[in-house]
């Protein structure tokens, strides 16, 4: 099988009609590149003593050079935002479109197996381009203005579009967790007592088989907060969010001489700052999801 | 008939459809006559006047419309679609050639591989590949000869995934390890490689088939999220239009089609807009199909 995508996969490579060659062996001058480890190690040195001395010089699009230390908190605070509003919203969603997998209403059930999978199928990109032409469309058609559409960074900003692009994959990720979690409970004679004393479905699947399945949604929260994390840059930089994302464009990178050729990278400092809070973040979201999930199964009300 | 539709894998069939709709778009250029998908076109002249490009779809012969030099978006969907299933394809490929066997040999022997398979596969999984993957190639790229930028890319992507599916094919085949029929073969004295290779590889073939169809999905959504951050494979070049210079894509790839001309969505939404729903419908597509095979698989499982 192995064998047979990579067999594919070249083919379709070697069948292009044109750019593979030239891509392999570009035209031009001839380009002298360079690692320098000195050069690196100097990179984090000035970056941590840009921090002390709240100094951290960042390059713009335009060339123009600025001390990006004063607008990082304000950046975390605009990304915090929008991530805790989404959280806020895909958690209970996710939980919802879950608990409608095991509900005895067939189209409910079909609703609950389709949108999960299309929540996380449909990625951040194509929903925020998909928003954007529909919203384009409508305004030159019907001259209705559905949700902002963003040009220049600050001159508009709508919650709306990154809202729907960011809830979709966690709020899928968790329905279809939660779905088989329920899926294994659903069954169980505890569940089939509840039903027989003639409790209502909701009451059911909330209270008595959430209550078991409660532990096993918690271990995948670690998962679908760092999807969001990661989609957060994507979806802050197609809708121009004053965000954390407006730093990590490329960078000017360690390069001893380009000859002419400037490769772009995201500058190491930005790397090494963001990577140790989002593993700080991590870090903190596992210990604390693992430990409401020992609670949970410590005090296992309806297992008990 | 009821029983029929209930029988009836919907994901499969859903994934097939969509799948069969994108594969009519690859052969368009194979049976249709259209234009090359790399002929600049400057102006059309129409009606005693001259056009500029971009050509709106439907105008001027353009069914898609063009891009901002005026090369037609129908070939260059088409072709740039090959692009970006051979890309994703080789570096799942890649990916598995590496994961698999590591995973197997580390969920087999349960040794500190297996231990340091997972403490990586955390690690990794803390960081957004976006980021890693960026600050990786930016830097390996001046280690490396230009011309090897796209073996680079697809390294690089390959070699992030590698840690998280190796984990989960070592966690797979610890479960298989206990079963009855491993401790079998062991007791009549079966080597490790002739019981991994008979015995455990046979069993996981569903799981990791469903994994890998779930891991291309990934691929191309890693490669749209790159192109977001002007990552891509190609380069760009500068092409005089009228009196205005317009910075375009050389190689026709849905990702980096949608990532360079996403400014351009307010003005000339299609061009950026094809791409990403193309793309977006790809990805949805391997996804429903990934979803079909994990529901064949545990139907057969059951029995």
């Amino acid at each position: 099988m192995l064998w047979v995508v990579l067999v594919v996969s070249t083919v379709l490579l070697l069948l292009l009609p044109t750019g593979l060659e030239r891509e392999l062996h570009p035209p031009g001058v001839p380009v002298v590149t360079g690692w320098s480890g000195a050069a690196y190690g100097q990179g984090i040195s000035d970056f941590l003593n840009g921090v002390a001395a709240r100094d951290l010089p960042y390059v713009q699009d335009d060339g123009r050079v600025i001390n990006f230390f004063p607008y990082l908190a304000n950046s975390w605070w605009n990304s915090f935002r929008l991530f805790a509003a989404v959280v806020g919203i895909a958690l209970p969603l996710g939980l919802v479109l879950g608990a409608l997998f095991v509900a005895r209403a067939r189209w409910l059930r079909a609703a609950g197996s389709v949108l999960p999978i299309l929540g996380q199928a449909l990625p951040d990109f194509f929903l925020v381009m998909l928003a954007h032409t529909i919203a384009i469309w409508a305004y030159r058609v019907y001259g209705v203005r559905l949700w902002p559409v963003l040009a220049e960074p600050g001159v508009e900003r709508g919650w709306l579009v990154p809202m729907i692009a960011l809830v979709a994959f966690p709020a899928g990720y968790l329905a279809r967790l939660t779905a088989a979690s329920l899926d294994e409970v659903i069954h169980s004679d505890y569940i089939r007592t509840a039903r027989a004393k003639g409790l209502p479905e909701w009451r059911v699947i909330g209270r008595h088989a959430l209550a078991s399945a409660w532990p096993r949604i918690l271990s995948g929260l670690p998962t679908a907060l760092n999807m969001t994390l990661s989609g957060l840059v994507v979806v802050e930089r197609l809708t121009v969010w004053p965000g954390l994302a407006r730093w990590l464009v490329p960078q000017e990178s360690f390069l001893i001489d380009s000859g002419g050729f400037q490769i772009t990278g995201i500058g190491p400092p930005i790397v090494a700052l963001t990577g140790a809070l989002f593993i700080t973040w991590f870090v903190l979201v596992d210990a604390l999801t693992r430990s409401i999930a020992i609670v949970g199964l410590k005090g296992g009300s309806a297992l008990s | 008939m009821k029983g029929i539709l209930r029988r009836t894998n919907w994901p499969t069939v859903v994934g097939l459809l969509l799948l069969a709709c994108i594969a009519v778009l690859l052969l368009v250029p194979s049976v249709f006559p259209v234009r090359p998908p790399d002929q600049v076109q400057v102006g059309i002249e129409a009606g005693g006047t001259v056009h500029r490009p971009p050509f709106a779809p439907g105008t001027l012969g353009y069914p898609l419309g063009s891009d901002l030099a005026g090369r037609d978006m129908l070939s260059r969907l088409a072709v740039g679609g090959r692009y970006t299933l051979g890309i994703s394809l080789l570096v799942v490929a890649l990916r598995a050639a590496v994961a698999v066997p590591l995973g197997l040999f580390a969920g087999w022997n349960r040794n500190w591989l297996a231990a340091a398979l997972m403490t990586l596969s955390t690690a990794v999984s803390s960081i957004p590949s976006l980021v890693l993957i960026v600050f990786l190639l930016g830097t390996l790229s001046q280690v490396f000869r230009i011309s090897w930028r796209l073996p680079l890319y697809c390294a690089v992507i390959a070699a992030i995934g590698v840690p998280r599916l190796a984990h989960q094919v070592a966690e797979l085949t610890a479960a298989v390890r206990s079963q009855p029929f491993v401790e079998g073969a062991i007791a009549v004295g079966a080597t490790s490689g002739r019981i991994v290779k008979r015995h455990v590889l046979p069993v996981l073939r569903g799981d990791i088939a469903v994994a890998l169809a779930t891991e291309v999905a990934w691929v191309m959504v890693i490669m749209g999220q790159l192109a977001v951050f002007d990552v891509f494979i190609g380069d760009t070049t500068l092409v005089i239009v009228g009196n205005r210079p317009v910075t375009v894509e050389v190689i026709p790839e849905w990702s980096q089609m949608m990532g360079l001309n996403r400014h351009e969505v307010r003005l000339h939404p299609w061009i950026p807009g094809f791409p990403a729903i193309l793309l977006g419908l790809t990805v949805t597509a391997v996804h429903f199909l990934a979803e079909g095979l994990r529901r064949t698989w545990s139907r057969r499982r059951a029995g």
